[in-house]
Formats: structure tokens, C-alpha cells, sequence
């Protein structure tokens, strides 16, 4: 006869959190993969178009450069490879982030999505977990997608920005660098939150489609919005200290988080998390 | 053990469960009942996922809705199976296991236990996306009953499963009657007659008959007719 022993297996937050990140880790090689491949892709082509039709920037973009590469180089007149210099420094973190957070978005809201289809939630909210306790699996859940879809590709293309840096012989320039790649930090964690937050919160807009998309899909694109409000402050203020601009990003990164798994818990109810058949 | 007290539950505000109030035995509780007739949102009341509007569900003298850890006790099998598509089946039993309170030795040694018991050790390698609904069934109870759950809530459990697995699915269900209460809806009269000790019959939202399932044969034909949309397919 099937016997197992009774455990009184203890829930908390922990455990949940245990749970999600088992999770992540199970996806890592096919995260790190599509991530890597997207980023590849954009950083081949954004190279290619920055090298051979520069005149592609827009003017706001192609004034901010100059402006950078002034301050950066003291020179009066700025060439095509400075500003090409310069461009690596500031838009490929800034490239790397935007794709490996859609790719971010695209899993966190579609694992939402089918967990309230095949009733993983139905079963997750029969278990000793609350929905806060839920809610919050699911933010560290987004973190660390988030996480694991930008570190690896930054991490790779760390050498290469490097090297074409270091031929300046620019140590200012590679600071720039390091810093776009942390402002990205938050900046990726933020627009997680938001797809998940989005995912949550509008059930109902995933039953309506629009061609192919469904609306909820459609609105999650609005997770790339944190990442997007930098780049804008950036071209408008090119000499705005990019520090600075990690501090707003990580406080509002932290915002999010806290507005997730301190409000969404009294927001959603049961019936948000599973379907009626 | 598990009781419920004037339960009324709704989705998106039609009203599916009205003023249900019963205590289910010890053993096994077959629920009968037609289409839509509330079968499967009583089990989601009863499990913890589907807050009740008014009124409150006990287990072992505990508000279910109140007190989380009351859960533990429960084992849930829902319709839809709740399998992680893009997971191999050993993944998605070491999350549920996880995310149900075990530790990673324990769950385990737990799975390894279950894996074996369900005959599934050839597929625990495979994606849960490529297994066929009988399989993915087989997973899902494998699943309900690694944290050997007291009060086992089984939503139409043999659904899609080979009669030979059906057969030792019921010689389960029977032995772990014995120290557990097991809810059980099913469309199937023939196999709900062939476990239950207790039938309960739901239309409309409500409770009509709840009793033994010698109580339910002598008043059969009454309740023939409130179940006429499941008899249809069976050989009653």
C-alpha cells in the first residue's frame, strides 16, 4: 500500500521564494540563450549602423553624442569615430538592457499568463501560501528573470566595449561605460516589475486579442517604460551624471517592489489568479 | 473534519454555491451533480483557492480562510492539472514540493516514493507539454498526493486514465479512505458507486442530498432525475 509520512511541512515566505527560484533556475540555460542571441543580434546591427549610415541618430541623439564626446576628449571638432566611441559607451549597456528586458517581459508575462490558464496559481493558492506570499515568490521571481537575462550578455560584451574603449585610451569614457551598465541595473528590475505588475492586474485583457496580440500582451510593452524615461533624460541632458540617474532608477525600482507586495496582496483577489471554466 | 457553514461563492458576480452548509464524513464523498452545477467551485471552496462571499469552511475545527497553515492538510487535484508546461515532470513536482513547505531532501525521497508508486519513472525526464492527458493526469495525482494530505479534494481524477490504472487508482483511493476524507466529483455513476461511502448531490448551487450511499440507492430514483445529464453517458 502507498504510504508517505506526514512532514507538517512548515510554509513562509521563504519557502515560496525557494520555490520561484528553483523555478529560474530550471529556465536559466534558455533565458541566458534566446537573451544572449537577441542581444548579439541588436549589438551586430546597431555596430553596423553606427559605422557605415551615422546619420541615422536622430539630431537630438547626434547632438547629445558630440556633446559627450566634447567633454569627454576636450576637442573642437568631433569626429564620426568619437561619436562612435562615445555611442558604444552610452548605448550599448542601454541596447542590451532594452533586449534582454523584452525578452524579460515577454517570459515573465506569458509564465503569468499560463500559470492562470493550466491553474498552477489554483494549486499555489491551495497550498499554505497567502496571496502576499504569492505575490512576493512572483517579484523575486521577476527580479531575478530580470537579472539573468541582463548580466550574462552585459558580462560578454564587457571585453569587446573594453577593448574599443581602452584603444581611446579613455579612462573616463570606460567609468561611462561601467556606469550605464549599472544605471541599467534598476532601470531592467524596474521594467520586470511593471510586466508583472500589468500581468496581475488585468486578467480580463488577456481574453481580448487584437490580431495575434492579446491587449494584456500588448500593454505589457509598457514595462519597457522605465527603461526608456534614462535614455530620454539622457539625450535631452547628456551631461546629467549618469549616478545620479542610477539613484532615481534603484529608489524607483525600489518603489515598485514595495507597491507590488505591500498593495497588490489587497488589490487582486483569488479570482484574478484563476479561470472559470 | 471538513465543514461548511451557509457558503455562498460567485464569480464575477453570478452567484455559483447559495447557502451551502454540510459536514463531509471521514472516507470517501462522491459528489454528484449535472454540468455547471457548482461540482468543481464547491472543491475550490473547500481547497482554500476560492474565497466564499459569506459564510466560512473548517477544517479540523479551523478556519480555512483564516488560518493559511490550515492548508497543509489539504490535497487538491483540480480539472485543469496545474503542470508547469516547460518543465519536465521531475521539475514540476520539485517545485510544487518546495513551494508546498518541503525541503529539498525530503521532497526528494518524497517524489522518488510517488514517481515509483504512479509508474512513471520513464517519463520523469520528459516535458510535461509532450505527455498525453492520461500521463499528465497520472502526474497531476502523483503530485496531490506527495504531501500526503489529509483531506484529499479529487476533481474528476480518472479523466482521461487507462481502465487498468483506474482499477489500482480506486484500490488507492479506498486504502487511503481509511484515516482521510476524500471529496470526489465524477461523471461516472458506475464509478462513483464503485468507491463512495458518501454521495452528495449538487444542483444549482445548492446541496440536495447528502448522505450514505446506501441512503442514496434507496432514494436513487428521486435523485436519477436531478442527475439526468450525467447518467446520460453511463450505464446506470
Amino acid at each position: 500500500m502507498y504510504q508517505i509520512q506526514n512532514g507538517e511541512p512548515y510554509m513562509n515566505l521563504y519557502k515560496i521564494s525557494h520555490a520561484y527560484i528553483f523555478r529560474v533556475r530550471a529556465r536559466l540555460r534558455s533565458l541566458i540563450s534566446l537573451s544572449l542571441l537577441f542581444c548579439g543580434i541588436i549589438i551586430i546591427l546597431t555596430t553596423l549602423i553606427s559605422i557605415f549610415c551615422p546619420q541615422t541618430y536622430t539630431p537630438i541623439t547626434r547632438r547629445a553624442l558630440i556633446q559627450l564626446a566634447e567633454k569627454f576628449f576636450n576637442v573642437a571638432h568631433v569626429t564620426n569615430s568619437l561619436i562612435l566611441t562615445v555611442a558604444t559607451a552610452v548605448f550599448l549597456p542601454y541596447m542590451i538592457a532594452l533586449m534582454s528586458s523584452l525578452v524579460a517581459a515577454m517570459h515573465i508575462a506569458s509564465t503569468v499568463a499560463r500559470d492562470r490558464m493550466c491553474g498552477v496559481f489554483e494549486i499555489l493558492l491551495s497550498y499554505p501560501i497567502s496571496i502576499r506570499d504569492l505575490t512576493v515568490g512572483l517579484t523575486l521571481y521577476a527580479i531575478s528573470t530580470s537579472l539573468v537575462t541582463y548580466i550574462p550578455p552585459l558580462l560578454l560584451s564587457l571585453p569587446i566595449s573594453m577593448t574599443i574603449l581602452t584603444i581611446f585610451n579613455n579612462s573616463k569614457l570606460c567609468n561611462l561605460y561601467i556606469t550605464m551598465s549599472l544605471l541599467m541595473i534598476p532601470a531592467t528590475i524596474s521594467s520586470a516589475l511593471v510586466t508583472l505588475l500589468v500581468s496581475l492586474i488585468a486578467p480580463k485583457l488577456a481574453k481580448i486579442r487584437v490580431g495575434v496580440l492579446t491587449i494584456q500582451n500588448a500593454l505589457t510593452q509598457i514595462g519597457i517604460l522605465p527603461l526608456l524615461i534614462p535614455f530620454i533624460i539622457l539625450n535631452i541632458l547628456p551631461t546629467f551624471n549618469p549616478l545620479i540617474l542610477t539613484l532615481y532608477t534603484s529608489i524607483t525600482c525600489i518603489a515598485l517592489s514595495t507597491i507590488i507586495t505591500i498593495t497588490i496582496p489587497h488589490i487582486i483577489k483569488e479570482t484574478n489568479l484563476i479561470t472559470h471554466e | 473534519m471538513l465543514e461548511l457553514e451557509c457558503v455562498f461563492a460567485s464569480y464575477d458576480g453570478s452567484v455559483v454555491l447559495k447557502d451551502v452548509s454540510v459536514k463531509f464524513s471521514k472516507g470517501v464523498n462522491v459528489i454528484l451533480g449535472p454540468n455547471g452545477s457548482g461540482k468543481s467551485t464547491l472543491l475550490r471552496v473547500c481547497a482554500g483557492v476560492l474565497r466564499p462571499v459569506s459564510g466560512h469552511v473548517y477544517v479540523d475545527g479551523r478556519d480555512l480562510y483564516r488560518e493559511v497553515s490550515v492548508k497543509s492538510l489539504i490535497g487538491y487535484l483540480p480539472h485543469r492539472e496545474g503542470l508547469i508546461e516547460d518543465f519536465t515532470v521531475i521539475e514540476n513536482l520539485l517545485f510544487y514540493a518546495l513551494a508546498h513547505g518541503l525541503c529539498r531532501d525530503e521532497a526528494m525521497r518524497l517524489i522518488r516514493e510517488v514517481v515509483s508508486f504512479f509508474e512513471i519513472e520513464s517519463i520523469v525526464n520528459r516535458k510535461v507539454a509532450t505527455l498525453s492527458r492520461g500521463l499528465r493526469r497520472r502526474v497531476a495525482l502523483a503530485r496531490t498526493l506527495l504531501t500526503d494530505p489529509k483531506v484529499l479534494l479529487l476533481d474528476e481524477p480518472t479523466e482521461g486514465l487507462d481502465p487498468e490504472f483506474v482499477r489500482k487508482f480506486h484500490n488507492l483511493i479506498r486504502g487511503l479512505a481509511k484515516d482521510r476524507l476524500i471529496l470526489y466529483t465524477t461523471h461516472n455513476l458506475q464509478e462513483a458507486m464503485r468507491c463512495a461511502d458518501y454521495v452528495c448531490v449538487v444542483r444549482e448551487g445548492r446541496i440536495v442530498f447528502y448522505g450514505s450511499k446506501s441512503e442514496f440507492e434507496q432514494n436513487m430514483r428521486k435523485y436519477l432525475k436531478v442527475l439526468e445529464d450525467d447518467v446520460s453517458d453511463t450505464e446506470w
